[in-house]
């Protein structure tokens, strides 16, 4: 696998770095980087509505190496040779990223990104195991605390004195042992929702679910009960955005202004305790409001007041 | 007149002569439209209102009033709040606590003085927790039992 | 002079309203309770005749004023009055009432109105006790109803998860004035 690698000249901060995040999370698995050096690169996004950059791609015209990407406000010219609109997009900057390297696989494919999320190495997938097969069990860790599935009342509850932390979910399937049989008696059992929601949110660490397509468009069947499931606000945005409409990964990212890594953790864990489904496409983006910046201002010093600091993850079980 | 069906807390007796005593107000001041006892809680007690007044949204909105001035008095230092008075284009709305559960609203026609109707409805609250008082001390005698509290 | 930016608190007697508000306020909430005549002094000596008020201030020195609705219908008057301007609606049902769900109705048929203009999110109060509706029955309730409003267990006594009702009321509000429209779905 060739490397091939990505920089930028004359883009502002946040655009470097929604294009080096992109690169990382969505390319870096193909052998794609992100380099600080233009001189490295194979692939230079150039912003041509500075002066700096038009003079950059002045330079750079004629040479067969980098490939130039232009980034423009100016939709005309994205017509011609390989440019990407501003505000950047996941979407169209992949897309373009891709055609520049010529030949690479298409926008909706998954082209091998950052390491994926696979339920089944960890204890969400023991648990996913459980439940698909109607069985009930403990399970039991030696330094940690014993859960107890009861798959018939789709109900869990934690088995014996030792609390349960949010580290046991990114243990190690093979580490836990499984005791069948009754399960003991006057537990405080809780919906099973909750566990296999809290069991994917600690263990997917802002990771794309493997063997899902990106181009998916998705819906939330029902809002998670964020009072008793761990949540970033970013997350009570999305799963509004996604109330009544379907979207891909990457629109609900863009549509909320949410990073990727947030929009994963959060369809992650809803895909878990089955409150996502699939759907044929996507719903049309709301229309601009004429009162939405005003009304945004408010609802973000409320939001600001409420939280008492940005971006805490709150409890609803754990953090 | 058919008596409004009593919430459990007030008895027979307590209605009836909150009955009466609006009554005999009523009969003594013709520029009443008309009168209600109603519970702090916003059910009808007694009531004498023209026909078509919708007896139990005014219970509720007499509640409704007298607890949100109690609130406002206590907050601005007046202390306790005895009466809530509404000057209407077509009169006077007063309501004026009888004790500590009920509460007398009366509605005067343009023609009645504010004063007097004040006057009046103090009268009426005494009457009543006269009455209220004499029952509770029959039955207080008549059983042995200490006085019943309203 | 800004216009008056409130959150209203709903819902059954009992169901935790003027114990969610006093939670989050940040000042003792004004409460204007009466001794309970009838059922209603069965499960508290007192109930909510007018109205509960609380306040939180933001960060530019406004306030965001919390409302809470007398329960019973005789109170209705009390539901307009406060309803007109509100942000958003807080809906707490009490789970060991008889019918929840006929409970929820009522109030989103009443606040309905409002409701369509802004947004509700649903709390569901007393659900540690394991009877009446689950979530998935709650939104089976909403979904049958047309609408999608968000529903959670909600234990009043804890300001957190009073404080994630609300927030999750402004993320409803920020997308709730463009519904989904047009693309087919299945």
């Amino acid at each position: 696998m060739s490397t091939i690698n990505v920089a930028s000249a004359n883009l502002d901060p946040e655009a470097a770095r929604f294009v080096h995040s992109t690169v990382a999370t969505y390319l870096s698995g193909a052998g794609w980087n992100f380099v600080s050096t233009p001189d490295l690169a194979d692939i230079l996004l150039v912003d041509l509505d500075t002066p700096a950059g038009a003079s950059a791609w002045a330079r750079l015209d004629g040479s067969r190496r980098p490939v130039r990407v232009a980034v423009t406000a100016d939709h005309g010219r994205l017509a011609s040779a390989l440019a990407v609109g501003k505000p950047l997009r996941y979407s169209t900057l992949l897309s373009t990223l891709r055609r520049a390297a010529n030949g690479e696989p298409g926008a909706g494919e998954v082209a091998g990104g950052a390491s994926r999320f696979d339920p089944g190495k960890h204890l969400l997938g023991v648990i996913q195991g459980l439940v698909a097969g109607g069985r009930s069990a403990v399970v039991d860790h030696p330094d940690h605390a014993a859960v107890a599935i009861d798959s018939a009342r789709r109900r869990w509850a934690v088995a014996g004195d030792r609390p349960l932390t949010p580290d046991i979910f990114r243990l190690p399937a093979g580490a836990f042992e499984m005791q069948m049989g009754p399960l003991p008696a006057a537990l405080d059992y809780r919906p099973l929702e909750e566990l296999l929601y809290r069991a994917a949110w600690h263990a997917s660490n802002g990771r794309l679910q493997a063997g899902t397509d990106l181009s998916t468009p998705l819906r939330l069947r029902r809002w998670p009960d964020f009072t008793r499931v761990p949540y970033r606000p970013i997350h009570l945005r999305m799963a509004a955005y996604l109330q009544g409409r379907s979207a891909t990964p990457l629109t609900i990212a863009e549509r909320t202004g949410a990073a990727v890594s947030d929009v994963h953790d959060l369809l992650n864990a809803c895909r878990a305790a089955g409150l996502i489904t699939e759907a044929r496409s996507e719903s049309r983006p709301p229309p601009e409001q004429p009162s939405a910046a005003s009304r945004e201002g408010l609802l973000a010093r409320i939001r600001m007041r409420l939280l008492g600091g940005a971006g805490k993850p709150r409890a609803g079980g754990d953090r | 007149m058919r008596q409004p069906k009593q919430p459990p807390a007030i008895s027979k007796e307590a209605a009836k002569a909150c009955d009466e005593a609006i009554d005999a107000m009523l009969a003594a001041y013709p520029d009443l439209h008309g009168a209600l006892v109603s519970t702090a809680d916003g059910h009808v007690v007694a009531t004498r209102l023209p026909q078509g007044w919708e007896r139990g949204d005014v219970a509720a909105m007499a509640s409704s009033m007298t607890a949100l001035a109690e609130s406002v008095s206590q907050r601005t230092a007046l202390s306790r709040c005895r009466n809530v008075i509404i000057e209407g284009e077509g009169g006077h709305i007063t309501l004026l606590k009888v004790d500590r559960a009920l509460t007398l609203t009366a509605v005067g026609k343009p023609t009645m003085n504010l004063g007097l109707q004040l006057s009046a409805c103090r009268s009426c609250a005494e009457q009543i927790c006269r009455s209220m008082d004499a029952q509770a001390d029959g039955v207080a005698s008549s059983t042995g039992s200490t006085r019943a509290h309203r | 002079m800004s216009a008056e930016i409130k959150i209203v608190f709903t819902g059954t007697v009992g169901a935790g309203k003027t114990t969610a508000i006093a939670s989050v306020s940040d000042r003792p909430p004004v409460a204007t309770d009466a001794l309970a005549t009838d059922d209603t002094g069965a499960l508290k000596p007192t109930t909510t005749v007018a109205l509960d008020y609380g306040e939180m201030r933001l960060p530019d020195g406004d306030k965001l004023r919390l409302y809470g609705t007398p329960g019973q219908h005789r109170f209705r008057f009390m539901w307009e009055i406060l309803a007109k301007g509100a942000l958003g609606f807080v809906i707490l049902v009490d789970n060991t009432r008889p019918s929840p769900l006929e409970d929820l109705a009522g109030y989103l048929d009443n606040f309905g109105p409002w409701i369509e203009r802004s947004a509700a999110v649903v709390g569901v109060t007393h659900g540690e006790y394991c009877r009446g509706p689950d979530l998935e029955q709650y939104h089976e309730f909403i979904s049958r109803r047309e609408a999608a409003h968000p529903v959670m267990f909600t234990d009043p006594r804890q300001p957190r998860h009073v404080i994630t009702l609300m927030d999750t009321l402004l993320a409803a509000l920020e997308f709730s004035t463009a519904s989904a429209d047009g693309a087919p779905e299945t």
